[in-house]
């Protein structure tokens, strides 16, 4: 492989990687504040993809031509909606379940996740939609890659949204609450704070970050499926645990080596085996660093 | 009781230091524990017992210094290979299983000792059922000798009264027939009563041939089955000795004693 | 002081009585017996093609749900990927009977071994870390045998599946119809069913709850807990590896869609819906699993999915113990035994029943 390919490679996965660190930050977020994988990430991810798709060619009817408009409104339709959909999630399969056994909550997220695509598989009648061009699809040369003007967006805004939401958990008072809440809860809810809302936000901004992961997913690769929360959970599950499970850096720093990685492993491999090898790639890390590249900050308490 | 002292102890900790993330919990902790004897360790809050404890079972691993079972060393034994050397605890906020009844516990504690294989277990051998007998008389002995020779066998553990539970923990330990036993405040909310009853039970384990580590707040009960007694404060010993030496040392009185209304 | 503790030691005593409970062996004792013995029948009197079909669907269902129960509801470890070891019992008849003539009997316990080795391999790296990462990992391993069934085409046949045996037959009689598979999968799920109890109630059974019930605490009782674990996962593979070739006999080929996350998931849902660690429970949970399938298939087609979840998180949030609660007791005779030591008799304690 010469330098040049490398190079592209890595931006090609640098892409797709922040896409997986903006879903992984939903199940880093929840899992620091309450414990729990949260498998219905994959779902809401997959959902706000599909919505994405309505909003779009809803505007399309309307008339509304301008991309960039176009995808911040569906951006924030999308979200907004998600968003309220995982704080659904929240209080049917999580809050009723908190102080019962590990295995409980676990099921019932699970349940969640598989009810989201089976109802999205109902709804679309299993059928891949395609997403609007948004983009003119002339190919940007930045040196020796080559790049679309449309994953530059997403690369860009994916940073953005992270970015963005690390300085809300750095900066604001809620953020500051729900660094207290995931710290100790019961030590926060000493202190005035309403865990309970603080849980719920959790929830929300989670979804949040996964419909508008799912949204860029689909603008970049023009389809959307209804088994891909299945996989793109998966995958965003290894990049939070890779970055340090509860970690909200670490999403993105996991997102985008998880990226990379499975960028490499499709250049290297057959195309039928790129997902067994992603799913390869999560056992091992699991396996063997499961505390992550940056290690788990918010679980270090004596 | 006395123990040759030339010999090896059962126990000896040495230089043991515990950190967590950078907060030291005990700090250069050196002890000696003979064969048969009881001793106590006492300190306020936080000062670094039940590090201690779990430092010796295998709960937590990374620490400095050295723990010996009769001069072997225990470092990167998991918890279940300490029990087998011949230690077992019991804990500060009883672990009992929510799934079992009282005598599965002591069955569960004996499990090394059972002798049944898997296709035994799955076919109910003969050998399975003689196994099984010969373990719930034993499991008998051991409720018996613990004082809960009188409860239903078949009840759910959790199902029965606090002050039983402790007894109960203390039976599985004994099931798996320790050389050493640790205690991690048996006594805890207890009322007079009953902590001389564990008093009583305490020593009945020594007589029985164990020996017994024993973390505890009542002073009631250190004072009267201890033979020696480490003083921790955090994380370091300040005293350790006879307990009328402890109970009248300065040190003591400032750091623990006097700090809390004591017996 | 004697005194006292003495006194202390009455009141305790007076607190908790010794018994044996009765047997209860009452009319509704007989009549599930007798229930379950005419449903077990009813493909013989119902007749046809279509309900021994089904019942043995049940049969196989019902076995995985006694496999998977081992993993969940003895050991308390959630398994995503489940049907990963149906899949190689499956393949592995296939490409036994296709390429080197062996027969079911034959094939049976090679696919049964071969399961329990990938459990141990996958197992090995896997069961060290927390419940919650288990459950992720078992899922990608169930992909990666999903995937491994798509691609490794030699071995597999691909997306086509294997197919094209000659019939399989015993001492002469010819499995052709389903009433002749229907024996077979109902004596599996017996015999799933009397061994996974045996072993609930033996030491290796009590190992398994003290590790999902506390793992510090199980290991302080002395019990290797990364290795119980892994027995847990070998003891349930074996179960899904023979139901595998039986359903692959039974469906004349294999293909990778039989293997999907989704059935892990029904799996799951079976296990949870039954009642972890009940054995009846659990087959229960195989049994409504395929009325529940089939009449969706019917009547509702692709809502199966949606059916099936909702009815999973109702179960969770209302009746977290399954449709039939296990009730932990230790055995009758265990119990005699315990009140019949020599060494106290019996006197002062109520006598169990004759």
């Amino acid at each position: 492989m010469s330098l040049q390919e490398l190079l592209q490679q890595i931006a090609n996965g640098l892409v797709v990687g922040s896409v997986y660190g903006l879903i992984a930050l939903g199940y880093t977020m929840v899992y620091g504040i309450v414990r729990l994988i949260n498998f219905a990430q994959g779902g809401l991810y997959e959902v706000g993809a599909y919505l994405g798709v309505f909003f779009f060619t809803l505007m399309g009817k309307f008339g509304l031509q301008y991309p960039i408009p176009a995808v911040l409104i569906t951006l924030v339709i999308s979200m907004t909606l998600t968003g309220a959909l995982a704080f659904v999630v929240e209080r049917v399969a999580y809050r009723p379940l908190r102080n019962a056994p590990l295995l409980a909550p676990l099921v019932s997220s699970l349940a969640m996740f598989f009810l989201l695509i089976s109802v999205v598989q109902v709804v679309t009648g299993a059928e891949p939609l395609t997403y609007p061009s948004v983009l003119s699809p002339a190919p940007l040369h930045l040196g020796p890659i080559v790049l679309s003007p449309t994953s530059l967006i997403i690369f860009f805004a994916a940073i953005l949204l992270m970015v963005g939401m690390q300085q809300f958990v750095r900066r604001t008072k809620v953020g500051k609450a729900m660094r207290a809440t995931a710290a100790n809860r019961e030590a926060a809810a000493l202190m005035g704070i309403n865990t309970t809302r603080i849980v719920s936000l959790t929830f929300v901004l989670g979804g949040a970050m996964g419909a508008a992961a799912g949204i860029l997913y689909g603008v970049n690769y023009g389809t959307v499926t209804y088994d891909m929360g299945e996989f793109g959970g998966l995958v965003a599950f290894t990049a939070a645990v890779m970055g340090g499970i509860g970690n909200v850096p670490g999403a993105l720093v996991g997102g985008l080596t998880v990226g990379v990685l499975s960028s490499f492993a499709s250049t290297f491999l057959p195309n039928q085996w790129n997902e067994a090898i992603v799913f390869a790639i999560l056992i091992l890390i699991l396996a063997i660093r499961p505390q992550g590249i940056l290690g788990e900050r918010v679980a270090e308490r004596a | 009781m006395s123990a040759n002292p030339t010999a090896e102890p059962l126990l000896r900790v040495s230089g043991l230091t515990v950190a967590f993330g950078g907060v030291v919990a005990v700090s250069d902790v050196s002890f000696d524990l003979p064969a048969g004897e009881i001793l106590g360790m006492i300190g306020p809050n936080g000062a670094g017992k039940t590090t201690v404890f779990n430092a010796i079972s295998g709960v937590i691993k990374g620490y400095r210094g050295e723990v010996r079972l009769l001069g072997r060393s225990l470092r990167g034994r998991n918890a279940q290979q300490i029990v087998a050397a011949g230690i077992a605890r019991t804990f500060q906020n009883i672990r009992l299983f929510r799934s079992l009844t009282v005598i599965e516990h002591v069955l569960a504690g004996q499990h090394r000792r059972i002798r049944e294989n898997m296709v035994d277990s799955a076919l109910h051998t003969p050998r399975f059922r003689q196994a099984e007998i010969d373990a719930v008389r034993q499991a008998r002995a051991i409720l018996d000798f613990v004082g809960l020779d009188q409860v239903d066998p078949g009840a759910r553990a959790l199902s029965l009264p606090y002050g039983l539970q402790r007894r109960l923990e203390i039976a599985r330990a004994l099931a798996t027939e320790p050389r050493l036993l640790m205690l991690d405040e048996p006594a805890a909310g207890m009322n007079t009563a009953e902590s001389i009853d564990m008093s009583r039970l305490v020593r009945n384990v020594r007589e029985r041939g164990v020996t017994v580590l024993l973390v505890e707040h009542d002073m009631r009960v250190v004072m009267s089955v201890c033979d020696r007694i480490v003083v921790l404060n955090f994380g370091k010993i300040i005293v350790q000795g006879p307990p009328e030496k402890v109970r009248e040392d300065p040190d003591v009185i400032a750091a623990y004693l006097g700090s809390e209304s004591s017996t | 002081m004697d005194y006292l503790s003495a006194a202390r030691e009455r009141l305790i005593r007076a607190q908790a009585r010794v018994t044996v409970p009765p047997r209860v062996q009452t009319a509704g004792r007989y009549g599930f017996y007798l229930g379950a013995l005419v449903f077990a029948s009813a493909p013989y009197w119902l007749g046809g093609i279509y309900y021994p079909d089904i019942w043995t669907d049940m049969a196989l269902w019902g076995t995985i749900g006694l496999g998977l129960n081992v993993v969940i509801g003895f050991a308390g470890l959630l398994d995503l990927g489940y049907m990963a070891f149906y899949a190689i019992g499956g393949y592995v008849f296939a490409n036994a009977a296709l390429y080197h003539g062996f027969s079911l009997w034959e094939a049976m316990p090679i696919g049964a071994v071969l399961s329990v080795v990938a459990s141990a391999i996958i197992g090995f790296p896997t069961l060290r870390v927390r419940g919650d990462y288990l459950a992720i990992m078992t899922l990608g391993f169930g992909g990666i045998v999903y995937y491994a069934a798509q691609n490794m085409t030699s071995l597999t046949g691909g997306y086509n599946g294997l197919f094209g045996w000659k019939t399989q037959s015993i001492l002469g009689h010819p499995f052709a119809s389903p009433i002749d598979f229907y024996p077979l999968a109902l004596g599996l799920t017996v015999v799933a069913a009397l061994v996974t109890r045996a072993l609930r109630g033996s030491r290796v059974g009590r190992a398994w709850s003290c590790i999902k019930d506390d793992e510090v605490a199980a290991g302080a009782a002395g019990i290797p807990i990364i290795r119980y674990k892994l027995y847990a996962y070998m003891v349930g593979a074996v179960w899904a590896g023979l139901a595998g070739a039986i359903f692959a006999v039974k469906q004349n080929i294999v293909s990778p869609e039989t293997f999907t996350f989704n059935q892990s998931f029904f799996a799951v849902a079976v296990v949870i819906m039954g009642g972890m660690g009940s054995i009846t429970g659990v087959i229960l949970g195989g049994v409504l699993y395929v009325v529940i399938a089939e009449w969706m298939v019917t009547y509702t087609g692709t809502l199966s999915g949606v059916i099936f979840s909702s009815l999973l998180l109702l179960v969770v949030l209302l009746r977290p113990q399954g449709l039939i609660p296990f009730r932990p007791r230790p055995p009758r005779w265990l119990l005699r035994h315990y009140l019949e030591d020599p060494a106290r008799g019996t006197a002062g304690v109520s006598q169990p029943d004759g």
